[in-house]
Order: C-alpha cells, then structure tokens, then sequence
C-alpha cells in the first residue's frame, strides 16, 4: 500500500459518511438490503436483454427486452450509493481485498462491454422483430455481459472469504 | 433437537460449516439464484403494474422458467445451508419469517401465472386488470420482505447450543 492510497483510505474513513455507518447498527445492514434489492434489479433486466440478445428468447420484439434497462441503470445506481457507504465504513478492508479489486476491474469491463454494444449494435439490433437473429458479435457481448454479472455477484459476496488477504490462493 | 442435531452432523452438514469452500460455494450459488429470480420476478410485476405495456405480457410465461429455475438454485443452496446451522436456524424469528415470505411469494407468483392461464385474452391486453395488478403488488412485497428478512438472519442468528449429552 502506497503512503497515497493509505490517506485517500483514511480521508474516506474521516468522512461524515464513513462515521454515520459505522455509528449506526442498522444502517449497514439496510444498505446490503439495498445492494441485494439493486443487483437483482440489474440481474432481473439484464436476462431479459440479454437472453433475447442471445437468440435464447426470441418471442419478443428486441425494443421490448431493451425497455427494461432504465431498471439495470436504476439497480446499478442504487448499488453505486450503497457501495460508496460500504466502503467509506470500512476502507481498510475493501481496497487490500483481492476479492474487492477484481470486483471493480470486472464492473468496469461489464460498463465497457455495455459502451461498445451501445454504440455498435444498439441501434441496429434495436429495430429486430419477434424471432430476428442477431449476429455473433452481439450474441458474444450478451454472452460476456451475463457472465459478467453473474461474476461480479459471486465477487462481492466472497470478499469475507478474502478479507485479510493480499492474494487470492 | 435429535434430527437436526443429526443434521448438523451428518457429511453434508459438516461440509457446509466446517470445510473452507463448502460454505462460500454454496452462499455464492444462492446470491446468483437469488438475483435470477427476485430479478425476474421484480420485472415480470413491473410489466403488470403498467411498465412497457407494449410488451406481451405473456412473454413472461418463458421468462418465469428462468426464475423458477433460480428459485430452485435457492431452494437446493437454502437447504445446505441450513444443514450447516440446523439448530440455530430453526429458532431464529428472521429466518422464519423469510421461510413465509418465500412461500407467500412463490405461491403468488403461481397464481398470477394461472390467471394469465385461465384468461387467454389478456396476452392481446396492454392493460391488465386491477386483480392481477393487486397480486403483483403482493409478490413485490412479499420478495422484497423476504430479501430484509435474508439479510437480518446474519445478523439475528444465536450461538450454537452446547452439544446433547447421550
């Protein structure tokens, strides 16, 4: 750990956010609510999208699967805020966690697979009707973006697993 | 207490609380099962509620064989872990109350499929009638109680009782 990333660690402990959890007995626990309400808000949409992406679901128009990402963006929201106050709780904790850097390696590439389907295939796929397949390229990063997910989840609920630890095995 | 004593001890039981992967793995599998159908769910009411009403309603019918195949992942990964801590779940009030909050929302979530059964016409409706938005609004409730329900057992759940003496 670098002398920078201990006082950026200790600024986010020092915040007003970071002491009201810690103070708090219920507030910790009504954020993982939060988190477990918004993942599967993002797990919910997503398997829409991205199983009719894959050609698994085909008894829907492709626009009618995409309606439902306001609620991945609104999961992924929720989950960004009730985030934040895990870790501003608890720094020490999650950033030396390689369960926890993996994490947000992982969100990161799932947010840019989003960015290249969005702007590549997004307005094109967009017009398919009931049955339309779509090219493999789409169907890869539908492919990558439920596993992805899917990853990401097992993630968070392992950095227990991982807490104290500088590597993974 | 015998049988769940028995329970605890058995090879299944002590994988889940005395091996290192045992006990991840199996959280793991019920956090992914988990996401998979509240998920679904959640936007399968959202869709009756009113949300993307252009949608067919009943494309659902295949998506909920998704979620029931989630809500199996639970049901197979609930039950190891509560092999793990027999004893201490079985008197645990936020564990019981999530065991009826899952059943209230399976069985809600069966009947909002029957009546899209026993009513065809509703596949052509944009709007679903008030009924079956009012069981909607129940399986919202229900899934989401039983996810606040979830999260209080971890921190609910007693110290394990000193071993019977036979």
């Amino acid at each position: 750990m670098t002398q920078t990333e201990n006082d950026i660690m200790q600024w986010l402990y020092d915040t007003v956010l970071g002491q009201a959890i810690r103070d708090s007995t219920w507030m910790f626990p009504s954020l993982e609510t939060v988190h477990f309400i918004g993942l599967s808000l993002l797990m919910g949409s997503m398997l829409i999208v991205d199983l009719r992406l894959l050609g698994i679901m085909r008894d829907y128009p492709i626009r009618h699967a995409l309606a439902f990402l306001p609620w991945a963006i609104f999961g992924f929201v929720l989950n960004t805020f009730s985030g934040i106050g895990f870790v501003a709780a608890d720094p020490f904790m999650y950033w030396p966690n390689p369960a926890f850097r993996l994490k947000m390696y992982m969100i990161l590439l799932a947010g840019l697979n989003a960015a290249v389907f969005t702007i590549l295939e997004h307005r094109k796929v967009a017009g398919f009707g009931v049955g339309e397949e779509t090219n493999t390229f789409t169907k890869v990063s539908a492919g990558l973006s439920l596993g992805l997910w899917i990853f990401i989840i097992i993630l968070g609920r392992s950095l227990p697993t991982f807490e104290g630890s500088m590597t993974f095995f | 207490m015998g049988f769940l004593e028995w329970l605890q001890n058995s090879r299944v039981g002590l994988w889940i609380s005395e091996s290192d992967w045992g006990y991840p793995i199996v959280l793991n599998g019920h956090a992914v099962g988990m996401a998979i159908v509240v998920g679904v769910v959640l936007m399968f009411c959202v869709r009756v509620l009113g949300y993307n009403k252009s949608l067919p309603a009943t494309v659902f019918e295949k998506l909920l064989v998704v979620a029931w195949l989630g809500f199996a992942l639970n049901a197979a990964t609930g039950v190891l872990l509560f092999l793990g801590k027999a004893q201490q779940f079985i008197v645990n009030p936020a564990f019981l109350i999530k065991i009826g909050l899952i059943v209230c929302g399976g069985v809600s979530v069966w009947l909002l499929t029957r009546m899209f059964d026993q009513n065809p016409a509703w596949a052509q409706e944009n709007d679903m009638p008030s009924r079956a938005k009012i069981v909607a609004a129940f399986v919202i409730v229900f899934w989401l109680g039983a996810i606040v329900a979830g999260r209080l057992i971890g921190y609910t759940l007693g110290p394990p009782p000193p071993p019977s003496i036979t």
